[in-house]
This record gives C-alpha cells, structure tokens and sequence, in this order.
C-alpha cells in the first residue's frame, strides 16, 4: 500500500538575510559556506541562497538572527513523507528525487510554484518543501488531490518498482 | 461456430473470465483479453469493417495496430482500434464509416464508381465554384469518413507524471529484454516500455513453438520482471522523442514524461503486405497477423491456407498454422526454395505443396477469400498461361518488413536501404541514441542477443563518456526477409497499397505521371501514408513504386518524415491535471465570511465587491460612498513589495524609473513610473526612501515578479552594489481611505499621524496594534489615506481591529471594483487597462513624470525624448449625460467619427459623486486635437453622446488627500 | 534544447528559465537611426548568441553562448564580462 503523509511544519520562524553582514548574523548557530547547500543543526535549518544571502528557519524558543538587512518570511511549509513521497513530487515537479542526497537544497517549480526544497538526512522524514504562503490552499489541494490518485492506482511491474 | 483453438502457450486471454458485447445490435461472448478484433473473430464475425473511401469490406490484417481496417466506435469514443484495445465487458460497438452493416454496407456501391474517382478527383472537382464546396464537403465526410466524435463528452483529465533514467529500451522483445537486462546488470537505471500488455514480442508468436528459446524466453522475462535496476511498463507507448531524450511515455493511467540520458530502440519491423489483387479480402492477412491471433488469442483464422512469402518468416509461419489444426494447402514461395533453411525443408517434410518463383496474381471471392489465381514469375508479372487456381480462404502473406524507426527519424537518425536484406536500417544515429534487434538487421535468435548485449555495452560506454560509435552491421544478417517488388501488376486493379486511403497501384503511377513525382509530393497528393496508421503498411511500398517509376534507387527516392505521435494521443491524457496556481491573501477567508465576491487579478484572487451578486451595482456604489464620505478598507496585499538595498540603490532606481528617485527625502514618497527601452509604460508603483541606503518599492499585482526581476537585471549586468528582496507574499497591505481614517488609525498606532508629523506621500515606520508596519500617505483613490505595510501574520487582527475602531463612523470594506471608480474619478490610469503595448507617458498625460532635462539617463529616455513631438493618441476624460443608462458604454467600445474609428473607451463607470458615467477614452492625435464630442458606438449599434471632461473629474485640486481632513470638511 | 546546464543549480528544464534575450548595451549617444535599431531589431540569423536566462526560482541569472541553430550551449560567460556602465 502506498502512503504520502503531508504535515504542515509551524514552529520555526523563517527570515531572509542580505549584505556584507548576513553570515555573521547567526550566533551560535552553524550557516552553510556554499551557495544553495543548506546546513540542519539544532533544530535550526539554514540555507545560503547566494553570495551574501541567507534563509533562516530557526526555532521559536532560539535567539533570532540579526543583521542590517534581516526581514522576516512567511513561507508555508510542508513536510512530504511516506513510502510514495517521491512518487507524489513526481507528478508536481520535473526533477530527479531519486538523485536527491541526504541535506540537499533545491530550489525550483512545483506544479508551477516557486519552492526550496530540503531533503532530510531521515531517509523516514521524506522532504521538506517551503513556498510563498499565499499558494497553500492551491497547492496543498493538489498534493491531496495526488495523493489520494497514486493511493489508487495499481502497481506496475518490475524489481524497480 | 466457435474458432478459439485449444490453450496456447503464452496467450492472453484469461479463459475463467468470460465478458460479454455487442457488435451491430448482437451480443457476442470473448474472454477477459481478448482485442475487440480477437473478440469478433473467435465468434466468426471476419468482416471487422468497411473501406474507408469504396467501402469494400475489411477483415483482420496485422493485428498489430499497423493498419485500421477495424475500427469501431463505441458510445462515448470514434475510432476505436479493435486490434490493439482490449474488450471490456458490456462494450456496445459499431464500425465506423459503415452505412448499415458491416456485411451489407449500403455504401459498398460507390466501389463501382471507383474508376470515376482516381487520386486527387476530389481535389480537382469540388473546389469551383467555391460556395457550392461546403455541400459536397458534407456528402464526402459522410460518406468516407471516420468515427462520430460525442459532442457530450465528460470532460476528464488525466494526471501527468515526470520520470527520469539511465536508458529507456523501448520495446520488450527478445533484444528489448537482453539489452535492458545487460544494462540494469551494469548498473544503469533503466526504464523498459512495451506496447503490448504482455512482454515477449515476437518470442511469443513467431518463435511459440520453438523449443529452443523456451528457456531463453522463461529466463529474460523473469530477470527483466525482477531486476532491482528495471522498472518494466507494459500497455505503455512511448509515442514521441524530443530534445535532451524527453520521451511521453502513454501509459493507461496518462502520460509519464519521461527523461532519460539516453534510449535503445529495440521497437523491432512491421510486416508488409503483398500487392495483388483483392489483396484486401478478408482472409488475407500477414502470416505475422496470423501469428498473433494464434498465439496471443487463440482463435482461428481460417481452414485453408496459402502463404505467399519470400522469407523464411513464411515457412514457420506455415508451420504455427499446421500446429493450430489449419490445412496449409501450399506455401507460394516468389523466389528458389534453395535459398531457404530448416524451415523450409520441414514443411516440405510435412508434404506441403510448395510452388517456388510464384508469385499470386488474383484473389477470389465475394465478401472474404474463396480461392487465388498463382502462376509462375515472369519478371514482373505473372506467366497466366501457367496458371493455378487453389481454393482456400486465409492467405498469409511473408514478404517483407520495414524497421519501427518513426522515433529514430524524430530524433535526427539516419536510415540507409540495405540491398543484402532489402530493408531500412540504421545508418547514422544522433548522440544517446542505439538500437538494436530486428529493427537494426539482426534477425537469427543468435544475431538479435548478440546485438542487444553489444548495444547495452555501447550506452553503457556513452553514458560513461567513453563512447565509440559502433559497428552497426556487425549482426545483421546476411540474407534477405524482405522481397525487393513484392507488387504484380493486375489490368482491373485493386491492388492496394495504402489500405487506410484504398490507394491502389494505379493511383500511385497516375499520381507520379501527374508529376508529383518525390516521395513528399506524392503523399501529399495521394495521401498514401497519410490515414490513420500513418503509413506503416504502405510506405515502404509506395517508395519501391515511386523508386521504380523513377528508374532511382530506393535511397536516392528517399523516405517521408516521421512526426509524433507514434500513436493517437487522447486529449484528456494530454490535457493532465491542471497547473494554475491561485494566490490569495491572507486576509481570504474574512473576505469569503463577508460575502466578498472574488475576481482574478493576475494569479491572485481579490474580492470585487461585498455583497450579494443580485445588488453589484448597489453594492459597488455604497462602497465608493463610504469611502468619499466616510471610511473605507482595502486589502491591497497583492501589491509587489521589494526592498532595495546598498550603497547603489538610489542609482539603481533612477536607472529603473522614469523619475529621479536619488533626491527623495527620507521618510516620503514619489510615484514610480517604470517603462522600457521604447518609452512603453510597464508598471507604476511607489517608491519610499527608508535610510539614506534602503527603498521601500512597490508594483502593480500582475507585475510584481516581473518588476523584481527588471530590478535585478540592473543590479547584474550594470555592477551595482545593491540588494534586493522580494517580500510580496511575506508582507499583506492594507489601505484606508475616507474622510475618518486618520482618527480611527491614530488611537492604534506609535505613529504620529499630524499632518505635520507625516504629511502627504510621507511613510513612517512604528508599530500598529504592536505589530511592526510601515505606513505610506497615498492618494489613490483621492481621499485622506494610509497604505499599510504589515507582517502576512498580523494582517488579519490588524484589519478585525481597525473594522471594530472604524465600526463608530461606518467603516466599509470596499472591493476593487469600487477602487477602479475611485481612481478614474481621480483620472488615475491603472497600467493595461489604460495603456496598452504601445502606451507612453506623453499619450496619458504624464509628460511631468518624464524628467528629459534633469536625468542623464533612464531607460527609454532617448525614445521618449524623440516621442514628445509626435504624439499618436491621447487619453482623453468624458461624460455622459446625466440620467443615461449606468451600463450602456462599456470598455472597449469604439468612438467613431464619419464612420471612421477614433478611439476606444479604456475606463468607464457611474461616478456617485459626479452623478453620470464618466471614463476616459484613448483617442488618436488628429482628434483629441479638435473639441469636437465624443460618440461612442454600444452594443446595440448606436452612437451614444460623450462630453469631453478635463480630468481629474473629482477633487481637481486635490485637497482632500494632501491637507488636514478638518480643513476640507470645513 | 530543452534542460539547460547552469554552474550551481544544475541541469534544468529551460520551463524554469525566462528567456530574456541577446546580451546587448543599450548605445548612450546614439542618432536616432542607431537608438531605433538598438530598440526594434533583434539579430534573426542563426549564429552564436551571447544570452540571459533568468532561473525564476532561484533568482539566477546566467549568460550562455548558444548556438542558435543547433539549440546547444556553446558556453557559459560569468556576468562580470559582460557588465556595462550607464550614465548616473
């Protein structure tokens, strides 16, 4: 039986940082030193997005970055996971999940969203995947609506599959 | 009578599963497997369908989707290929293009008209005169026609999926399965694709009986099943190729797009028919045809049988038929038996008649084959003095094949003719692209596995980077299965070559005298080729034909293009699910709980007014009303929101906006006026100046993104020092607008709102309801207002606290219907309502926001500088008189002037406060320069009346948003 | 071409990108006959092109040499080659 489990993650507090200043902004926490890597430690999950840009995801109860430029997002973000996860993005977004290492950073279009996606070390975690909070209703519709197709449909055959 | 024979080996049909169907009205019986063709036939129902121009009848002839002679139409779909689609229980089918029934079509007349119709006849006729043309054009479609599309169909869609691998094999064959599993054993990720629901291929119905590759077979199709490196599709096509090896994969539940490094063709050859007469009948079919209603369906063709061949495909043939308990009365063979093998002599050990170097002249019978005239090759034709008439009433046919290369040739292959096989191979290959098997010339068991390990070696070694194109010829065999002309001559015709198009050898020679003599013209004019099985069974020799008229060999005449699809699509597995992405605000569902009536605005949804849909027009007026009396509220969090920041920020914006922005005072304002490289308006926004180093921007809802990304153009290619954020979606804005917003926000804010604390196109930054916000004094919609800038988070309580401050003075929430009246009483332009692809400031009276002498540079100022003096059109306000219909002028209604157009209507509304429609009107130059009224052609066709107005209709001076709102109540 | 090979993000399906065309430095004291033609006319003939990608998702921009009648990427430019100043 396949199995997609989508769960909302609400207790982080997600910030952009830009500047000379940005990659000093974290205090006691680990940044990534290579642009799109993403660094998970602590609970704290930081991504850099380019050569003095950062996105943030620290938690509620953490000390919040700061730095000149430091603006606070909204992203919506949900949790993928479950034996089909790779399956359920597959039918979204162009893009080899299968290839997809441990921490990896992404950034690309889901069903014509932009999204950043992180795949967690757990391979039992699947990915998170984050957007702009004003396309969740749209999206999270579609990933239920997938969901709910791949949950009926037969399985092929082949030792691959 | 029943035709199904005894249990095959590897048939398809599950025997406990009986379905029933209808065909014509009557109900038949098949199994759970059976194709809808398998289904008639085993019930003895051999006539399967009608020709689609002379309506002669048609049995089964490949089984293999290389031809339509049985096509069917079921309820809800045309054209339904009976050989290929499975019957499913309860199925009620008709054939297409059949007046009546299929044995007594009413329509099988015009055949008699055959020679008044030559190739072309409908060409050359029916277009003069040309009004007469849609009368015949009906009487054709009817008459020679495919299916009836239901024009109630149910809209479905199937969803789409993206896959991506190593190496896709496309076809499960013996060489398919060998090169997909030597491939997987070397570690590739390999995806393997079948047509059929079962793998096997030809193993399975030319080599059924062939005791020699039983362990073989059992062998692949377990290790290709199970291997951790496969993942196997059956019932799945992969229909087209495209660049970068992006294959549609059509599978039963939609299309799987898939992307591969790189494909191994192993799609094998499909048979071609001998050209004789009545070679149509039903009762003649290729031997392979034969093979596969044997062997995957296990029904019988027919009693007694002749195979003509040329090959030794034709003598196994021969012996799968005596194994099926059919009387094989002589194999005609159109060469020496003494080039044949094993095969050859084990029919004759049976005491099969054999006649070598004949060829069959006739076909005999009414509605299906009763006997063949054979005589002995003479040349090209047949000596009758030496002719045989055998009865029977099945006719095998072996006399060649042609390569499956249709994705090869998408993909920029090349194929040569091969004069040892007398076939198309594979010549050159793009890069990532292999093949193998029978498709490449390797017929014997033995050549096709050494081919197909030799390919996966070569992916292998390409997918490495070390890649050495290898010898394509290396197992190809040696001796010919394809026959170079397998076509006689026959003076009353009906020779067919095209079996889709009821083309026959005549009109292909007529069709070449007339000149169409290349092989793109000739199927051009022909339209051999051209029918639904896109030539699989007729171009090859169409080309012999063409090639020998011609006196050129076969690769001098060259080849047609093959396009995708492979194979028809559907709409629904094309259309897949359906990506379009609606953003909405955070403020949505207060909106939905209020009776907010939404609209889209770009990707975002917005309501367009509250209120029942019954009262728009009230509800739209009262909201303007509140807002020009008392107060309004807005959600404007759509608007594009980006932070501009560094030490060459100011510079960026000057380079970007029309205006300067570098001499903005801290803590203002300025209107933003974005165009490009022509002077074309593109957006207009707002920008604020935030510290000495830091802009606050906005744009229009539709052109948020694409305003970022100007911005950021400039920051790379112009080395600017600056940095960007966008912060649409992370930021909600709110506007309130009216007469009582300073005195409802004031007791909620840190802010000071004095009007000289924070004058007008001032923004300050504190706290609102102890959220974080920026507040900007706008005049949009020409009242006293404040724009604010809050987190996406705190934007609902923040609206629920100012709608409880403001309940006192009967704070409305308005829409943006109501905001677009503002506005136009504002004669404010909204970019692409007002404007349009050719639009600049000069044409909308925004000459002040143009600063030609003051900026060394923005872009578009040397077109703007040259477009000053030449003006084309201008926007121009009107009214009507009062009392006229709200609704009467719409957008986009023409102004007319001597019957000549002169403009359009590009706004228009009933003002409550002006109390008549007002809108403004993009007039051309000549004029707007004269005082003449503006005449507006409506719906109905007549001219209505419009006084020119000078704009701003309302509150010309603008003091109700720029002074202290006591001052303007006094 | 439908993937487009980029440093950093890698292999991506160009429906990701928005083509923004030839790299070109608009002429600052041009005639009008030269700002016309900077402004309407784009190079149609095949030939090597010196472009920009927009990568939407990431915000990346990225300047190719494509062949545009072989549709391949020829090579790939760092952006500091081809900057250009304008007028403050």
């Amino acid at each position: 039986m396949k199995s997609v489990q989508l769960t909302p993650i609400t207790d982080w507090q997600a910030w952009i940082l830009t500047g000379p200043d940005s990659s000093v902004a974290f205090t006691g926490m680990e940044a990534p030193a290579e642009v799109m890597t993403a660094v998970f430690s602590d609970g704290h999950l930081i991504a850099k997005t380019g050569r003095d840009e950062f996105l943030a995801f620290v938690k509620e109860s953490a000390v919040q970055p700061q730095s000149t430029w430091c603006f606070r997002r909204h992203d919506r973000i949900l949790q993928i996971q479950g034996s089909a996860w790779e399956e359920a993005m597959l039918c979204l977004c162009q893009f080899d999940f299968h290839r997809m290492q441990p921490n990896e950073w992404q950034m690309l279009a889901v069903a014509g969203i932009n999204c950043w996606l992180w795949k967690d070390p757990n391979p039992d975690q699947g990915i998170l995947i984050g957007f702009d909070p004003g396309y969740a209703e749209y999206l999270e519709h579609i990933f239920h609506d997938v969901i709910h197709e791949l949950e009926l449909r037969s399985v092929n055959l082949g030792g691959a599959l | 009578m029943n035709y199904r024979l005894e249990p095959q080996p590897y048939e398809w049909i599950s025997r406990d599963n009986a379905i029933r169907f209808t065909f014509e009205g009557r109900e038949f019986q098949a199994f759970e497997g059976d194709s809808i063709s398998s289904g008639l036939l085993a019930n003895g129902q051999s006539i399967l369908g009608r020709s689609f121009k002379y309506h002669r009848p048609r049995g089964a002839l490949t089984l293999a989707n290389h031809d339509v002679n049985a096509l069917f139409q079921t309820d809800e779909k045309p054209n339904v290929r009976g050989d290929v689609v499975a019957l499913e229980p309860g199925m009620t089918l008709t054939a297409c293009n059949v007046n009546g029934t299929v044995i007594k079509d009413k329509d099988a007349k015009i055949e008699y008209a055959a020679r008044f119709l030559p190739v072309g006849f409908y060409y050359k006729t029916f277009h003069k005169p040309k009004k007469l043309f849609p009368f015949w054009e009906k009487i054709i479609r009817s008459k020679a026609g495919l299916g009836q599309v239901n024009t109630q169909w149910d809209a479905q869609r199937q969803s789409k999926s993206y896959a991506f691998c190593d190496l896709l094999v496309i076809g499960a064959g013996l060489s398919g399965m060998q090169s997909a599993l030597a491939a997987a054993d070397a570690q590739l990720n390999v995806v393997l694709v079948d047509e059929n629901p079962f793998i096997g291929g030809s193993l399975d119905y030319q080599l059924a009986h062939e005791p020699r590759v039983k362990a073989l077979r059992e062998s692949l199709k377990a290790s290709v099943s199970t291997h951790p490196n496969i993942r196997l599709y059956t019932s799945t096509l992969a229909v087209g190729w495209y660049t970068d090896h992006y294959l549609p994969l059509l599978t039963p539940h939609g299309i799987i797009k898939l992307r591969s490094r790189a494909v191994v063709h192993a799609t094998g050859v499909m048979e071609q028919p001998a050209v004789f007469r009545n070679n149509d009948l039903p009762g003649v079919m290729m031997a392979s045809g034969i093979q596969r209603l044997i062997s995957r369906y296990a029904v019988k063709p027919g009693q007694n049988a002749l195979v003509l061949t040329s090959n030794d495909e034709g003598y196994r043939a021969a012996l799968d038929m005596c194994e099926a308990g059919i009387a094989v009365v002589a194999v005609v063979d159109m060469e020496s038996i003494a080039q044949r093998g094993e095969w050859a002599e084990r029919v004759l050990a049976k005491g099969i008649r054999v006649l070598e170097k004949h060829g069959i002249y006739e076909a005999i019978g009414r509605q299906s084959v009763q006997r063949v005239i054979v005589a002995p090759l003479s040349g090209e034709s047949c000596d009758l003095a030496k002719k045989d008439v055998i009865d029977c009433d099945l006719i095998a046919m072996s006399v060649g094949w042609v390569p499956a290369a249709q994705l090869i040739y998408q993909a920029g292959g090349k194929l040569s003719y091969d004069e040892t096989l007398q076939q198309f191979v594979p010549e050159s290959l793009p890069k990532g692209i292999f093949v193998c098997g029978r498709l490449n010339g390797a017929f014997t068991v033995d050549q096709r596995i050494s081919d197909a390990k030799a390919v996966a070696q070569e992916a292998v070694a390409f997918l490495k980077g070390q890649h050495e194109p290898r010898d394509l010829s290396q197992y190809r065999d040696t001796t010919a299965h394809s026959h170079p002309w397998p076509i006689i001559e026959h003076p009353k015709g009906k020779n067919f070559i095209d079996f889709d198009e009821d083309l026959q050898l005549k009109d292909l020679k007529n069709a070449i005298l007339e000149g169409f003599d290349n092989i793109e013209l000739l199927k051009r004019f022909s339209t051999v080729g051209m029918g639904p099985s896109q030539g699989k069974h007729s171009n090859m020799n169409a080309i012999r034909v063409l090639a020998r008229a011609q006196g050129l060999s076969i690769n001098a005449t060259g080849s047609t293009t093959a396009r995708p699809f492979f194979h028809p699509v559907p709409i629904s597995a094309l259309a897949g699910r359906r990506f379009r992405p609606e953003r909405r605000s955070p403020l949505h569902a207060w909106h939905e709980a209020h009776q907010a009536k939404f609209m889209e605005a770009g990707v975002w949804l917005r309501p367009e007014y509250y209120g029942a849909s019954s009262a728009r027009l009230d509800c739209i007026q009262e909201e303007v009303e509140a807002v020009r009396s008392r107060l309004g509220i807005i959600d404007v969090s759509t608007l594009g929101k980006i932070e501009v920041m560094g030490p060459d920020a100011a510079r960026l914006l000057d380079l970007a906006y029309t205006m300067k922005m570098s001499t903005l005072k801290q803590g203002m304002t300025r209107y933003a006026l974005m165009v490009d490289d022509s002077g074309v308006i593109i957006d207009d926004g707002i920008v604020g100046r935030v510290a000495s180093d830091q802009f606050y921007v906005t744009a229009t809802t539709s052109h948020a993104d694409a305003t970022y990304k100007v911005l950021s153009k400039y920051v790379q290619f112009c080395r600017l020092n600056v940095r960007l954020v966008n912060r649409t979606g992370s930021l909600a804005a709110i506007n309130l607008a009216g007469p009582e917003s300073r005195k409802v926000l004031a007791p909620l804010t840190s802010i000071s709102l004095s009007e000289s604390d924070f004058p007008y196109l001032g923004m300050r930054e504190g706290l609102l309801c102890g959220y974080p916000v920026r507040l900007i004094r706008v005049g949009f919609v020409g009242e006293l207002g404040y724009e604010i800038h809050l987190p996406h988070d705190a934007a609902l309580e923040v609206w629920q606290r100012l709608m409880a401050a403001g309940q006192t003075v009967g704070i409305k929430p308005f829409g943006v219907e109501a905001q677009r009246i503002l506005r136009l009483e504002k004669g404010h332009i909204i970019i692409g309502q007002d404007t349009d692809g050719l639009t600049h400031p000069y044409e909308v009276g925004m000459s002040w926001a143009v600063p030609l002498n003051s900026k060394a540079w923005f872009t578009g100022k040397p077109s703007l500088a040259r477009l000053k003096s030449s003006c084309q059109r201008q926007l121009v306000g009107f009214k009507l008189a009062q009392g006229a219909p709200k609704d009467l002028v719409k957008e986009c209604h023409l102004v007319i002037d001597n019957n000549e157009m002169v403009g359009r209507v590009t706004s228009v509304a009933y003002s409550p406060t002006q109390q008549c429609v007002i809108g403004l009107v993009m007039l051309d130059q000549p004029y707007a320069d004269t005082s003449n009224p503006i005449h507006i052609r409506v719906d109905d066709g007549r001219l209505i009346r419009g006084e020119r107005c000078r704009l701003p209709f309302y509150d010309p001076e603008g003091i109700r948003q720029t002074s202290a709102v006591e001052e303007v109540l006094l | 071409m439908k993937l487009l090979e980029c440093p950093v993000i890698g292999k991506r399906p160009i429906s990701e990108f928005d083509y923004m065309g030839e790299i070109r430095i608009p002429p600052l004291a041009a005639d009008e006959k030269t700002w016309s033609e900077y402004v309407f006319n784009r190079k149609g003939a095949p030939c090597s092109l010196k472009e920009a990608w927009y990568h939407r998702p990431t915000g990346r921009w990225y300047v190719v040499v494509r062949n545009t009648l072989t549709d391949e990427i020829e090579a790939h430019v760092d952006i500091s080659e081809v900057q250009y100043e304008l007028p403050a």
